[in-house]
């Protein structure tokens, strides 16, 4: 890894971080690129994010891992979060591989 | 609640308004596919019943806060992302009863039409209104998400609000009604309207006893446990518990 991007969510959504399709593009836009240079790190800093609900989880992180597959987990850190943020984005990361699982399964 | 400004009618007040601080939030229009208005309404919303656990560190004394947060924006998104109409929330919270009541509503084109109107492959499962009812407060069911490419504007979520919010609001005393076309929810009861007297759009109410959510937490946590074991999980998998530093 010789390279770092460190994404600060709360200069993005602010400290609720609510809105799928600001996710959405949020992914598209800003983590695609970074995650398209295979030897990048990304860090995901929740520094400053009080709540999250589903939706903007399942938006940024389930979706992440279904465009990049199991092993994009290798290369992503989450810092700072807040313990009921910090269970939204496990959740969320847990159906993104289930979801591709079951996927290839079928 | 300034109900009849929304039906059009802007009648000169002789009276002096009450402040709603910590009891109440008069009714608000949900904008129209603003995505971007869901967080700041869903704090206003918050701030309007709790104001006192706004700026709360510690998420173990800030439940109802983030409970009320947390949910309001799941069922706003909902109005954004399948109604096609105009949505509506209010809220207020009963001391007496301890109790916090929330109801949003859209003029939108109801549950069965959205399952049609987005293509579901769930479209064909259900003959009734409340047939539809039931299916969208299931797990990992939602109009959008059989939309498998995430840039391509449709997979945003999970599925997992309706169902998340029933079982939350079970779990703490609370009540939780769903009420579109001819079906309507109300806790555990399941009911049909008389045909041509039904909710063209959908409302959906829910309530949270306030001494409970200190437990918001636990609460969530349970109810995701439940979604999680109904996808064939058995738990998080270990390499995600490594990724949090």
């Amino acid at each position: 890894m010789n390279s770092k991007h460190v994404f600060k969510l709360s200069s993005e959504f602010g400290r609720f971080c609510a809105d799928g399709g600001r996710a959405i593009d949020f992914l598209k836009n800003c983590v695609r690129p970074a995650c398209d240079n295979n030897s990048s790190e990304i860090v995901f800093d929740l520094d400053g994010v009080r709540n999250m609900n589903s939706s903007f989880a399942n938006a940024l992180f389930a979706n992440l891992v279904r465009v990049y597959g199991e092993g994009v987990l290798s290369r992503i850190s989450i810092v700072n979060s807040r313990e009921n943020v910090k269970k939204e984005v496990a959740s969320s990361l847990n159906f993104g591989v289930l979801s591709l699982r079951k996927a290839v399964a079928a | 609640m300034n109900f009849f400004r929304h039906l059009g009618q802007h009648e000169a007040e002789s009276f002096k308004r009450r402040d709603g601080a910590d009891r109440f939030m008069e009714i608000q229009t949900i904008g129209r596919g603003a995505q971007r208005d869901i967080a700041a309404l869903s704090t206003q919303v918050a701030n309007s019943i709790c104001p006192e656990q706004s700026e709360e560190v510690d998420p173990s004394k800030s439940g109802f806060f983030d409970c009320i947060e947390y949910s309001v924006s799941e069922m706003m998104l909902n109005v954004v992302q399948h109604s096609r109409g105009v949505g509506y929330v209010g809220a207020q919270y009963y001391p007496n009863q301890d109790k916090t009541q929330i109801a949003i509503a859209d003029t939108g084109i109801g549950i069965k039409n959205s399952f049609w109107e987005w293509g579901s492959p769930f479209r064909t499962r259900c003959t009734s209104d409340l047939e539809y009812l039931k299916l969208a407060v299931g797990p990992h069911v939602s109009c959008k998400t059989h939309q498998v490419d995430p840039f391509g504007g449709g997979c945003e979520n999970a599925g997992v609000g309706l169902t998340m919010l029933r079982d939350i609001a079970h779990s703490c005393g609370g009540d939780f009604a769903l009420v579109s076309g001819e079906g309507a929810l109300l806790n555990d009861a399941e009911i049909t309207f008389p045909k041509g007297h039904g909710y063209q759009g959908t409302f959906v109410s829910f309530s949270f006893c306030r001494s409970k959510m200190d437990k918001f937490g636990e609460y969530s946590e349970a109810a995701r446990s439940h979604i999680e074991k109904s996808n064939g999980s058995n738990g998080t998998i270990a390499e995600i518990g490594e990724i949090f530093k």
